[in-house]
């Protein structure tokens, strides 16, 4: 009886946060699925539900408006976690040395990402104000352009401006995750590359680079993760305008499902999202997984 | 800081130039980052006109008519009450079953718990969209929508699984020998965990928990489409300001300023841990 109780020990502890993920996220993502191959329009005159096999696939494949969002999708994505992605690096090799005021220099710049999204929309949608805000008061004051730029309010800058803001929030995140990084490698590796006299370059090449590999793992899976998910700023700061340049496929997705109410539709839209994102995913483990 | 200087890689800059570049390179990156912040909190405190005069006022008497604005003019303070509600039952409820269940993957080897604890991880992959439409529906078919109980429901999915990731991560942390020693001292293993470890690994858990507050409070798309106005929370309603003619932006900084300092605040003493949390795996493997 004692010995029994112990086995079931490690069950008994993990039982209740089991059955509340099954039953409230693996039941409405298979009920999700089931949707996708539903009709389901709640704002047509036909709000009837009913099977039509993969009728919601083949129209996603011939809809020119997802592969618009795809396409946007992949320059805000890439741009956006590119960008993040070197700055961030660059930054966190010199915060991680041991000088002065480091301490207070990484406890600031993690503010912008715990600003909620929406504020960080406000934030930027009140300095990108073409006659009252900030930013085009100094390009005008620089004498960079004597009217100042449109941001969000212009289809050639719009999706320049969400990704300028998305920068801004993140950039810090990624740095504190590659200083977590490099600061907890085992100084041997890199004492013994000294000794042996290897140049700085060397040494960031062939010990620094593959060490920090399973970081870099984390800090891409994450933002990847996020970067199709948090459709907020975009919500704020351009609702996928101007003429739809910012429309990045979360966003459609939501238009579709809450704005046209077409729930079936929508349904098979985040599927193929969800498809996308995995296979990114699956994609940067392949290439940084230690082997 | 301290932990960090003992352990870890210690690069010695000598080169005077080279220091004082890294100083002017961090302080062009602090005010780029700072800056926006800055211009937010600051546009609060200024009156009506003040906040739209250009060039700007550097300097100016500060004023709290905004906050006085949104606090009594607007029901700011009762939106601000449901996020405080919804935020901190979300991080409560989780914290209990996700550190069991933490707790139970870091201590026990068995069957499948690499894959309970990678499944558990992975159900972040999948866009929250997805499960929107059905959330949507769910909550409708139990008369929940717009409820604090129906948000809370569906904030817990969201935060459970980076309780039970970071979890894991400290509670690995403490060598099992600790709570080992204190049952052969007649401790029940419930009792070794409480008075042992759980001492031991309280800057992870405030860090946990606070990490998924933030989440909480600044959710902002399902709480757009499952609340109207009885469980609003603050990032709706900051919306809403938008949407009215003529934005009042003083009005909207000082609100953004009101949802900020909090979580700030919070994570100002935590921040080191939060980010090892989430890191764990990564960093130690």
């Amino acid at each position: 009886m004692r010995l029994k109780r112990r086995q079931l020990a490690p069950y008994l502890y993990i039982t209740p946060a089991f059955i509340y993920l099954f039953v409230l996220w693996v039941f409405p993502f298979l009920y999700s699925l089931i949707l996708s191959f539903q009709k389901w329009e709640l704002a047509s005159l036909d709000t009837q539900r009913r099977f039509v096999g993969l009728k919601n696939y083949i129209e996603i494949v011939k809809d020119p408006e997802f592969w618009n969002g795809i396409n946007r999708t992949l320059v805000y994505v890439c741009s956006a976690i590119g960008f993040e992605f070197v700055m961030g690096f660059a930054i966190a090799l010199l915060v991680s040395k041991q000088l002065r005021g480091m301490g207070v220099f990484r406890r600031f710049i993690l503010v912008p990402f715990i600003v909620a999204p929406a504020v960080v929309g406000l934030i930027w949608m009140w300095m990108y104000n073409p006659e009252l805000g900030i930013l085009n008061h100094f390009i005008r004051t620089l004498g960079i352009h004597d009217r100042g730029l449109i941001w969000t309010g212009d289809p050639s800058t719009a999706m320049f401006s969400v990704v300028l803001a998305d920068i801004w929030q993140w950039t810090p995140f990624v740095i504190l995750l590659f200083v977590a990084g490099i600061v907890s490698l085992p100084s041997d590796p890199f004492d013994a590359a000294r000794i042996d006299g290897a140049s700085r370059w060397q040494i960031f090449k062939y010990i620094t680079l593959p060490m920090l590999r399973p970081v870099m793992m984390v800090i891409l899976l994450i933002r990847t993760m996020t970067a199709f998910k948090f459709i907020d700023k975009i919500f704020v700061l351009t609702h996928g305008g101007p003429a739809s340049t910012t429309e990045v496929l979360g966003f459609y997705i939501y238009r579709v499902s809450f704005m046209h109410f077409r729930m079936g539709y929508g349904a098979a839209l985040s599927y193929v999202m969800f498809i996308i994102v995995m296979a990114l995913c699956l994609m940067v483990i392949r290439f940084l997984r230690v082997k | 800081m301290k932990t960090i200087r003992t352990s870890g890689r210690r690069i010695r800059t000598k080169r005077p130039i080279e220091i004082v570049a890294i100083y002017v390179l961090l302080v062009i990156v602090l005010i780029g980052v700072l800056f926006p912040i800055y211009w937010m909190v600051t546009s609060s405190f200024k009156t009506r006109i003040q906040a739209l005069t250009l060039p700007p006022l550097w300097i100016f008497k500060p004023t709290f008519d905004n906050y006085i604005g949104i606090f009594q003019h607007r029901p700011f303070a009762y939106y601000l009450l449901n996020s405080i509600i919804i935020a901190t039952s979300t991080v409560i409820f989780t914290l209990i079953i996700g550190t069991l269940a933490a707790f139970s993957l870091a201590r026990f080897k068995f069957r499948w718990s690499d894959d309970i604890a990678l499944w558990f991880l992975s159900t972040q992959m999948i866009p929250p969209i997805i499960a929107l439409i059905p959330f949507f529906l769910i909550l409708r078919a139990l008369y929940m929508l717009d409820t604090h109980l129906g948000l809370i429901m569906i904030y817990s999915t969201f935060t459970l699984p980076y309780i039970i990731w970071m979890m894991r991560g400290f509670i690995a942390e403490i060598p099992p020998e600790l709570e080992e020693s204190a049952m052969v001292h007649g401790c029940s293993r419930a009792k070794a965990f409480l008075k042992i470890t759980v001492p031991l690994i309280l800057p992870g858990f405030v860090a946990t928990g606070i990490f998924c507050m933030i989440m909480c409070w600044n959710e902002f798309l399902v709480a757009l489409i499952l609340t109207g106005d009885t469980a609003k929370t603050l990032p709706v309603a900051t919306i809403d300001f938008l949407s009215e003619r003529g934005i009042m932006w003083s009005h909207v900084c000082a609100a953004g300023t009101v949802m900020m300092i909090p979580i700030v605040g919070m994570s100002f003493f935590v921040q080191k841990y939060m980010i090892r949390g989430l890191a764990y795996g990564a960093i130690k493997g």
